[in-house]
């Protein structure tokens, strides 16, 4: 069998794969930033070239997924090798779907256009920072994979920003849900805005499932991770 | 997606040598053995196995060559009875009976062995099936006994019109099927497989695995094996064995199949399934 015989091909094939989950990392960080500052900038002609640019996105998904197909079934791997293979399907997904929520923030800008906002964002770009870190750090993670205990504790400190990044979207909705009512012509871009903060409270949350799979892929322990509601 | 954070009483180790690592109990094992060392001369090749074995079900044997597998399997049909200079020390009990007090014989038909080059005797098919039988005193029912056997196996339907031809006609994987149905012919509870597609071609070799499959609903079956893939498609349980400097050979990890090619718990257990010893 092929991964008795000898790993160099399994080990070529992983790292072919992690070099191309690398890349799109810095491919969704970059896309990152471009959503916000064309976002606050209003700079339609960035929004824009992010929304035409997602599809390279997907693509690179699609490939890191064939890829990992194509290893698996080559090499028929195990335990580590098996779990590190399936992740970078999972992490591929979850990075693609980041990518398709700032380019629904681009949508939004190119809704709202040019119009003056109706909000100083105080807490939007609170959200911003915290997503930002949970991504980072989370990507970082999987891609180093530190030993047990250093990235069980660097995935804690991902989960804890999780609970601020929610009451934050809540502000945001609530705020926004109160001068709507009071003034009808708030409607539209309040709306629009309540989807920027929600589209945030999404990529928080993909990027903790990022940090659980570096758990799963490093512990091989699915139960390593319990929801909040399951504990006393 | 549900909040989600680190369970922090839960302590995984994926340290050696934890007994609990190699240890699993079943209520009315077929096989067992205590504290079992062999020795070739003065040499010791394993160490103080204690494994069970359940009733019909798969357990493969896996680890490195030279880790003391097929020794550890000879013991449990006493086939080290037959090389010179091997000395089995500790208790190797079948059904709770210590093999040493039964009459060789008996366990060899009680607890077959294939081994992995086919060894039919240089007789016809029907002869090769029908001599366990015939040895143990069997006169009538033979035709049906052979028969019964070689669809047990799987081969009926290939040699069915030629079984007074001489079996070494057969191919390598015709073959090793007709060494299974011999062993089949006397009734076995268990049967001991000592890398058993290893001279074969992949098909031979996938028909073989259905076959294992297939007896594991009556019989118990017990296999080393290198392939860590058809480990996991056949077997219940896997026990891995390692030697370590001194070379000497010892149980280190035993579990559901899952468990140990999914996510084992000793560390070389895990080098030696994904490839990185071995
Ligand atoms: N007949 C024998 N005489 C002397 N030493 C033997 C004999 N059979 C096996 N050994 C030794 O016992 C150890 C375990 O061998 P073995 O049980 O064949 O391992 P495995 O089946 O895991 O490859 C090895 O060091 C081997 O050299
Ligand atoms: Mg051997």
């Amino acid at each position: 069998m092929a991964n008795y015989h000898g790993r160099k091909s399994l080990d070529l094939g992983l790292l072919e794969i992690e070099t191309k989950i690398n890349a799109l990392d810095l491919k969704i960080l970059e896309v990152f930033e471009d959503t916000f500052s064309s976002f606050y900038e209003k700079d339609l002609e960035k929004s824009k070239k992010v929304i035409k640019n997602d599809y390279l996105i997907n693509k690179s998904s699609l490939e890191i997924e064939n890829n990992s197909i194509e290893v698996i079934r080559r090499e028929t791997p195990l335990a580590s090798d098996m779990r590190k293979l399936t992740s970078y399907m999972f992490v591929s997904q979850e990075l693609e779907r980041i990518g398709d929520y700032l380019s629904g923030i681009c949508k939004i800008n190119l809704k709202i256009g040019k119009k003056p906002f109706i909000t100083k964002f105080e807490k939007i770009p609170k959200m911003e920072a915290i997503a930002k870190n949970m991504l980072k750090d989370s990507i970082k993670l999987f891609s180093n994979v530190p030993e047990e205990k250093k990235a069980i504790k660097a995935a804690r400190k991902i989960f804890s920003q999780d609970d601020e990044i929610d009451y934050l979207n809540y502000q945001v909705q609530n705020d926004l849900i109160k001068r709507m009512s009071r003034d009808s012509k708030l409607v539209e871009q309040g709306t629009y805005i309540i989807w920027v903060a929600h589209n945030l409270e999404r990529i928080s949350d993909r990027a903790n499932n990022i940090a659980e799979r570096t758990i799963y892929v490093i512990t091989g322990d699915s139960g390593a991770i319990v929801p909040y509601e399951l504990e006393e | 997606m549900i909040k989600q954070k680190i369970k922090s009483q839960k302590k995984i180790n994926k340290s050696s040598d934890n007994e609990s690592n190699k240890i699993i109990n079943f209520s009315d094992p077929v096989l067992e053995s205590i504290n079992l060392n062999v020795l070739y001369g003065k040499v010791l090749a394993v160490k103080e196995v204690n494994i069970q074995v359940p009733k019909n079900k798969v357990v493969s044997l896996i680890g490195p060559s030279g880790c003391g597998k097929s020794t550890l399997i000879r013991c449990f049909n006493r086939m080290n009875d037959t090389i010179r200079i091997a000395r089995v020390n500790g208790q190797v009990l079948y059904n709770k009976r210590d093999v040493s007090d039964m009459d060789p014989a008996e366990v060899r038909y009680r607890i077959g062995m294939v081994f992995q080059k086919p060894n039919p005797f240089p007789k016809s098919i029907y002869e090769n099936v029908a001599f366990g039988p015939k040895v143990n005193g069997i006169k009538e029912n033979l035709d049906e006994i052979v028969e019964t056997s070689l669809r047990k196996a799987d081969l009926w339907k290939e040699v069915k019109d030629r079984l007074k031809e001489n079996a070494y006609g057969l191919s390598g994987g015709q073959q090793q099927r007709l060494c299974i149905a011999r062993t089949l012919a006397v009734n076995p509870e268990v049967i001991l497989m000592d890398e058993p597609c290893s001279a074969l071609d992949p098909i031979s070799t996938d028909r073989i695995e259905e076959l294992i499959k297939d007896l594991s609903s009556s019989v118990t079956i017990v296999i080393v094996t290198h392939n860590m893939q058809q480990a996991v498609r056949v077997s219940d349980y896997a026990a891995c064995m390692m030697a370590g400097e001194e070379r000497i050979g010892e149980l280190i990890e035993y579990g559901e199949v899952d468990q140990i090619f999914g996510n084992p718990k000793d560390k070389r257990t895990e080098e030696y399934v994904t490839g990185r010893i071995g």
